[in-house]
């Protein structure tokens, strides 16, 4: 169990590395940012335990990566395939960065500011047409919004496909779901008439 | 007398053939000159940029493959050291248990202390010129069983312990003739 953890851990730090390179920064200077990465003393503690944590990490770090990488495309060429591919991959990540921990609500809110700017840019650029802009606003708006929300609630479908009994987490769930559960032991209850 | 606007000019630039063959110090790839340097800001490009961003994808060198490559093996090195012991760790420097005795004829006084350096010394007989004084320090990681202690004990701590010992044999022995240190 505690290689899922690890290896998240491990695989942020080339996603780092590559995230700068996206940036355009030197090698040299994406070197010694991955060093800081393997090295960091709480990091390797975040890697080393089940937690959520280091899932929630490595998704961030690779949200970064595929932004960034979707940025780029974005001034090199838009609605080409690699174009698609790194939006559609960003919104994929968003997905499971929000499927991990609730603070991952915070990586969305920082893509979506990036989005308004990019959005906003394209706003005032009078080569843009209206027509292209509501283009660029819906993919994004399909990518970024509606392929976070699906993914979400399939990893939900898939916890529900896959936990179908009862257990000891019941309790923290409502008594009507915990209905729905098979092997439940909790008593059938009247309904109030007069609520 | 001058009339009319005077302006300075910057200097035609010299012929291509007066430049020699080859540059006492030739450019680096990618270095931008002045002048394309000043073309590059009026687009508002940063400076040293010739584009006013990275091109799309990734474009690494082979080298670059084989240096992430490295890095990853260094990563899993860091990450996967003795996994599944979570509280053993790579590098960290284990607590140090200090015992030191301070005997006399009349008196003993041992002081077991696992806090500071400082604590013991501050804590040690007023005058021990004639006291027998001896020393243990034990490398010690607190989450580690006492079957586990020799195997967490960490480099740096070995280190840091033979440095503590030298330093109070530099404390003590000027005070006193006999003085035994012991390091396990």
């Amino acid at each position: 169990m505690r290689m899922v953890p690890a290896t998240l851990g491990i695989a942020t730090v080339p996603l780092a590395y590559l995230t700068l390179r996206g940036l355009d920064c030197r090698a040299t200077t994406s070197l010694l940012a991955s060093l800081f990465i393997i090295f960091e003393n709480a990091l390797i503690t975040q890697s080393r335990h089940i937690l959520l944590d280091s899932p929630l990490v490595f998704f961030t770090a690779l949200t970064v990566f595929l932004w960034t990488g979707f940025c780029n495309e974005d001034k090199h060429e838009p609605f080409s395939d690699a174009w698609w591919g790194w939006l559609t991959l960003t919104g994929l990540s968003l997905g499971a960065v929000v499927s991990s921990k609730w603070v991952g609500l915070f990586t969305i809110a920082t893509v979506g500011l990036g989005t308004i700017r990019q959005l906003w840019t394209l706003l005032g650029d009078l080569r843009v047409t209206p027509r292209l802009w509501i283009r660029h606003f819906l993919a994004r708006a399909l990518c970024l919004i509606t392929v976070p929300i699906l993914f979400y609630m399939a990893m939900f479908q898939i916890h529900f496909l896959i936990l179908e009994n009862s257990g000891e987490g019941d309790g923290f769930m409502s008594a009507e779901f915990q209905h729905t559960l098979g092997g439940r032991g909790m008593a059938d209850t009247y309904a109030g008439a007069f609520q | 007398m001058l009339s009319g606007a005077v302006r300075s000019r910057r200097p035609p630039s010299p012929p291509p053939s007066y430049h020699q063959s080859v540059p006492r110090f030739p450019p680096k790839e990618g270095h931008l000159d002045a002048d394309e340097r000043r073309a590059a800001a009026s687009l508002g490009y940063g400076p040293s940029r010739k584009s006013a961003h990275a091109p799309g994808g990734y474009n690494l060198t082979p080298g670059e493959w084989k240096l992430l490559l490295v890095l990853v093996v260094i990563a899993s090195a860091v990450r996967l050291f003795r996994i599944s012991k979570p509280d053993s760790v790579v590098y960290a420097i284990p607590s140090l248990l200090y015992q030191i005795t301070f005997r006399r004829a009349d008196q003993s006084r041992t002081l077991k202390i696992p806090d500071s350096t400082k604590s013991i010394l501050a804590s040690s007989p007023r005058d021990t010129s004639r006291h027998d004084i001896s020393w243990t320090f034990t490398p010690h990681w607190p989450n580690c069983s006492s079957r586990l202690q020799p195997s967490c004990q960490g480099l740096m701590g070995t280190l840091i312990s033979r440095r503590l010992q030298s330093m109070f044999l530099r404390h003590f022995k000027s005070k006193s003739p006999h003085v035994a240190g012991d390091l396990s």
